[in-house]
């Protein structure tokens, strides 16, 4: 079911540097296919007599379209389809890579549903399409994508845990992977190095802003990994043009970030109790397990909180989740896990 | 469309536009229909339509199918418009679904051309820009390449590759999962 819910859409964060150079107009195109704005001083300057016959034998094939135009219809794609119609020819190529090199993909996408199997290979993701009815592999960087954890995805990146605890987030779409900041630079884990200076085992504290509740406690790599992660998100960061990963993380259900290029965690006390996240003009809203929105203003260097809703409830029985309604308010959503009472505990 | 009469009588005492396609016919169209194309609305708002509009890009064969949109597409505007404030909200949800439907059924029909004909008509609608066919059209060749392989889609559209094969083996090694 975890499998089932994460399972990643593959829009992609395509953030890459722009390059104009690689936009291919082809002047003819441009003037056959005038824009508004010129139209008049076209007129102005009267008929062509010899353009309609170029018309003619321009037409009838698609690489006559000029770039703005294959770019509405490649836009229109998914993205198997996108990167297949992506490699027809050079003008369906320069229309690929002004959507994905300047941002201009916009398409939502079918949800595919992630997973892996022991007979597609340690390093292989299989992503089966909804709307193809078929599977896609995808080879991923080391270490194997079986070994970890899948604790996130956004804006088709999935954020994994391997098995030393380290975090990478993967874009399943183009192989690339990125680093984020060591576990060990999270508020409440030590490392506890063995003779020969690895990490053997880990010390997690438990106390949240406002507490502190017990002794820490040793833990092995692997029990930790299940208990340490429970959430992250990886949002666009508008200030920078590049991205902000948040980790709702335990003991109690604490928060952190970094930004991209940061070398640790950012914690973000006092409050505990996190169960999820939304980012929205600079602003990280995070939701309670009773009901509470902080407001993390992460758009300067400083954060500032603002506690935008209070406890709404006692108990803790739900999965919550916020989410941005389509009039700019937020809504939360409580899905009642019905436990009956003899099995818990 | 009850009203239709009346709108054509509203349309004949409105200001007319008249379109020159690129083989010298001339077309008499209302200013509702013309104005559907962001270019003849800015033409017609700087006052640069007297003597009639040379569109030399765009033939009276694809000129009158576009016309043709463009009549539909402007006669329902103005109808929902008319509706909405002679008829109560559920009867206007009404009228707005059977506009709708019709309208549906008036794209499908006007999309069954061959494929030279569609593109001429993608150029047109670039090129007078018409937001409506434009995506229409684009919609009608995105959804003929979903599934497709790159060889199926060059065969369908007569597309030569002229890619170097380093810039094929470059897509090729970025998602070579997208072809297999």
């Amino acid at each position: 079911m975890e499998a089932c819910s994460r399972a990643g859409t593959t829009s992609s964060l395509w953030a890459q540097a722009i390059n104009l150079s690689r936009l291919v107009f082809r002047f003819l195109l441009e003037l056959l296919c005038l824009r508004p704005t010129l139209l008049k001083e076209f007129k102005i300057r009267a008929q062509v007599d010899s353009l309609p016959m170029e018309l003619e034998t321009l037409v009838g094939t698609l690489p006559g379209l000029p770039l703005d135009v294959l770019e509405v219809i490649l836009g229109s794609l998914e993205i198997p389809d996108l990167i297949r119609a992506g490699s027809i020819c050079c003008s369906w190529r320069a229309a690929y890579t002004s959507l994905r090199d300047l941002g201009r993909y916009k398409q939502s996408q079918t949800p595919c549903l992630f997973y892996s199997s022991k007979s597609a290979g340690n390093n292989v993701a299989c992503l089966y399409s909804l709307v193809e009815k078929r599977v896609y592999k995808l080879t991923l960087p080391e270490p194997p994508i079986r070994s970890r954890i899948l604790i996130g995805s956004s804006n088709g990146w999935l954020i994994t845990a391997d098995e030393r605890l380290e975090l990478l987030l993967v874009n399943p779409v183009t192989g690339e992977q990125i680093a984020l900041p060591s576990v060990v630079t999270i508020e409440h884990v030590k490392p506890i190095f063995d003779g020969s200076g690895d990490i053997q085992k880990f010390e997690l504290s438990y106390y949240t802003g406002e507490k502190v509740y017990r002794e820490p406690e040793i833990h092995d790599r692997n029990d930790l990994r299940e208990e340490l992660y429970f959430k992250a998100f990886l949002f666009p960061d508008l200030s920078s043009g590049s991205y902000i990963a948040v980790l709702i993380h335990h003991p109690y259900y604490q928060l952190s970030f970094a930004r991209a290029g940061d070398d640790k965690w950012t914690w973000l006390p006092p409050n505990s109790g996190y169960r999820d996240c939304m980012y929205m003009d600079g602003v990280l809203y995070a939701l309670t397990n009773l009901g509470e929105i902080d407001a993390f203003d992460l758009s300067g260097s400083t954060v500032t909180r603002t506690v935008i809703v209070g406890k709404v409830k006692d108990y803790i029985y739900e999965s919550m989740y916020i989410i941005p309604s389509p009039w700019g308010g937020l809504l939360q959503v409580w899905r009642i896990v019905d436990i009956p009472r003899h099995e818990v505990g | 469309m009850a009203s239709a009469g009346s709108g054509d009588e509203k349309a004949a005492a409105a200001a007319m536009i008249t379109l020159i396609s690129s083989d010298n016919e001339k077309f008499e169209v209302t200013e509702a229909t013309a104005t559907l194309s962001q270019t003849i609305r800015h033409m017609i708002e700087d006052g640069c339509t007297d003597g009639g509009v040379p569109l030399p890009n765009v033939t009276s064969k694809i000129l009158a199918r576009v016309i043709e949109y463009c009549k539909k597409h402007a006669t329902a505007a103005a109808g929902e418009e008319g509706s909405s404030s002679s008829f109560s909200d559920a009867a206007f949800l009404e009228v707005d679904r059977a506009f709708l439907e019709e309208l549906e059924e008036f794209d499908d029909a006007f999309l069954e051309v061959d494929r030279a004909t569609l593109f001429d008509l993608i150029l047109a609608a670039n090129y007078l820009d018409i937001k409506g066919l434009l995506n229409l059209t684009c919609q009608k060749v995105a959804d003929s390449v979903k599934g497709k392989t790159p060889e199926q889609i060059r065969e369908m559209y007569n597309i030569v590759n002229d890619l170097t094969p380093e810039e094929e083996a470059e897509i090729r090694r970025e998602t070579q999962w997208a072809f297999e």
